[in-house]
């Protein structure tokens, strides 16, 4: 692989220990699953936004946010021009005072607020992955896997998907070449199909590496650099841990408060 | 037995790469697709399907099925804190259950034994997918009816897009010499 997913060495999170990353997206995603009020999980995201920011890998958290951003508007557009739709045939169909029209209609005054929920619960979590993914090593993390006993059966496979988001980006742009230079309009067997190819070489590659580094063997090789939780990695977890007890108290007013 | 736990390390590897590929390619889908619509839902059923086939075709081992649903599941979680926990148990079962389907109808070497593994793993995981649903939201039984309508629509995109692509990828790829031969 390339030799890191990101080169930069500066902010707090990269010297992070791997595993008080997890621990963090482990927390912050048990969490989210809790969690269903706006405060909340706004709250939420402003705190991992803040342990995101201390990566200090603006233009990746950006070209982030713009994702999600674009993803919430093509949505809201879709979603509401399908409810648009639905309105009109069935205010023309059933009538103005049907049940179905008035559903509808609360749906399309409603749909802001309710897809924004999920956006909402995407926001933390895209914040703490971030802080996973920059200065990912494939050797930090099987060391730090190793290290909390994880079964190899679990942890290869996840290594190998962390591993391969920079290598599929590199293959997208080679095949948007190929398909450019063949002239042809791209089908889906024209890119698939090449696709597939690729990364079923790319796991031969990777098999191949990875038996010449002995990751299939059942002695553990010897560590180049063994991983040490420091005071900054607790320090970290706790506050991420705090700021999310935090959340979860204000999500519980929130319910008591509806409540009564 | 002692052969479902010992995974040769190319085995395992396919089995992120394709993890990894189906989440890529479904967020693609749905970021070009325009969020949830009808189109989006039928792309990205049947493309997941169609990988699932390649890659049991490729990997060809008891469990296989098992073991992408736990890697696929554990990664849903730690990247997008995933609501799909509490059903993992049922999908892992949907998943052992599948590829002992694939086992008992030929193999993993005959291609109809694992588009029928895979069409009973999607068949069962929408059944538990309704399941949970209706446990959820039994209280709102319009609600229900909106979920069991996507999920039975994004199932025609399996049997229509998936298997049918699942199958010409398996063959294309086996005359390419990347699968060999089933």
């Amino acid at each position: 692989m390339r030799a890191s997913f990101a080169n930069s060495e500066s902010g707090v999170t990269p010297t992070l220990d791997v595993r008080a990353r997890i621990l963090v997206s482990l927390i912050v995603s048990t969490a989210v699953l809790f969690m269903d009020s706006p405060v909340a999980l706004g709250a939420l995201a402003v705190a991992t936004f803040l342990y995101a920011m201390s990566t200090r890998r603006l233009k990746a958290l950006g070209i982030s946010y713009l994702f999600i951003l674009a993803m919430y508007v093509t949505s809201y557009a879709v979603m509401g021009g399908c409810y648009w739709l639905a309105e009109i045939v069935a205010r023309l169909c059933l009538g103005p005072d049907a049940k179905l029209v008035q559903t509808l209609a609360t749906y399309k005054v409603t749909l802001f607020t309710n897809l924004s929920i999920p956006f909402l619960r995407m926001l933390p979590m895209m914040n703490v992955t971030l802080a996973i993914a920059v200065n990912f090593q494939v050797q930090h993390f099987m060391a730090a896997m190793r290290a909390v006993r994880l079964p190899r059966v679990v942890f290869l496979p996840l290594a190998v998907f962390c591993r391969f988001i920079p290598e599929f980006t590199a293959n997208v742009g080679q095949l948007r070449d190929a398909v450019r230079m063949r002239g042809n309009g791209a089908g889906l067997r024209h890119t698939l199909i090449p696709m597939f190819v690729r990364t079923l070489r790319m796991g031969d590659n990777l098999a191949m590496a990875a038996e010449m580094k002995r990751v299939g063997c059942t002695r553990c090789p010897t560590l180049l650099n063994t991983p040490v939780l420091h005071a900054r990695d607790i320090l970290a977890v706790v506050s991420v841990a705090a700021a999310t007890a935090l959340a979860l108290a204000v999500q519980f007013l929130h319910l008591t408060g509806g409540a009564t | 037995m002692k052969r479902f736990f010992q995974w040769d390390t190319e085995a395992l590897i396919i089995v992120g790469l394709f993890t990894a590929l189906s989440k890529v390619v479904s967020l693609l889908v749905a970021l070009l697709g325009g969020g949830m619509n009808p189109i989006t839902l039928l792309l990205r059923a049947g493309l997941a399907a169609a990988l699932l086939i390649v890659m049991v075709a490729r990997v060809r081992r008891f469990g296989t099925l098992f073991l992408y649903t736990l890697v696929a599941q554990l990664i849903s979680f730690l990247v997008t804190g995933g609501g799909m926990v509490s059903m993992l148990p049922f999908m892992l079962v949907g998943a052992v259950m599948s590829d002992a389907v694939i086992a008992l109808c030929g193999g993993y070497r005959k291609m109809a034994s694992a588009a029928l593994g895979v069409v009973m793993y999607e068949v069962f995981g929408r059944v538990v997918t309704l399941a949970y649903a209706f446990l959820m939201s039994r209280e709102n039984i319009a609600r229900f009816g909106m979920i069991a309508a996507l999920v039975s629509f994004s199932l025609l995109g399996v049997l229509f897009i998936g298997i049918p692509c699942g199958i010409k990828f398996t063959r294309e790829l086996r005359h390419a010499g990347i699968i060999r031969e089933l």
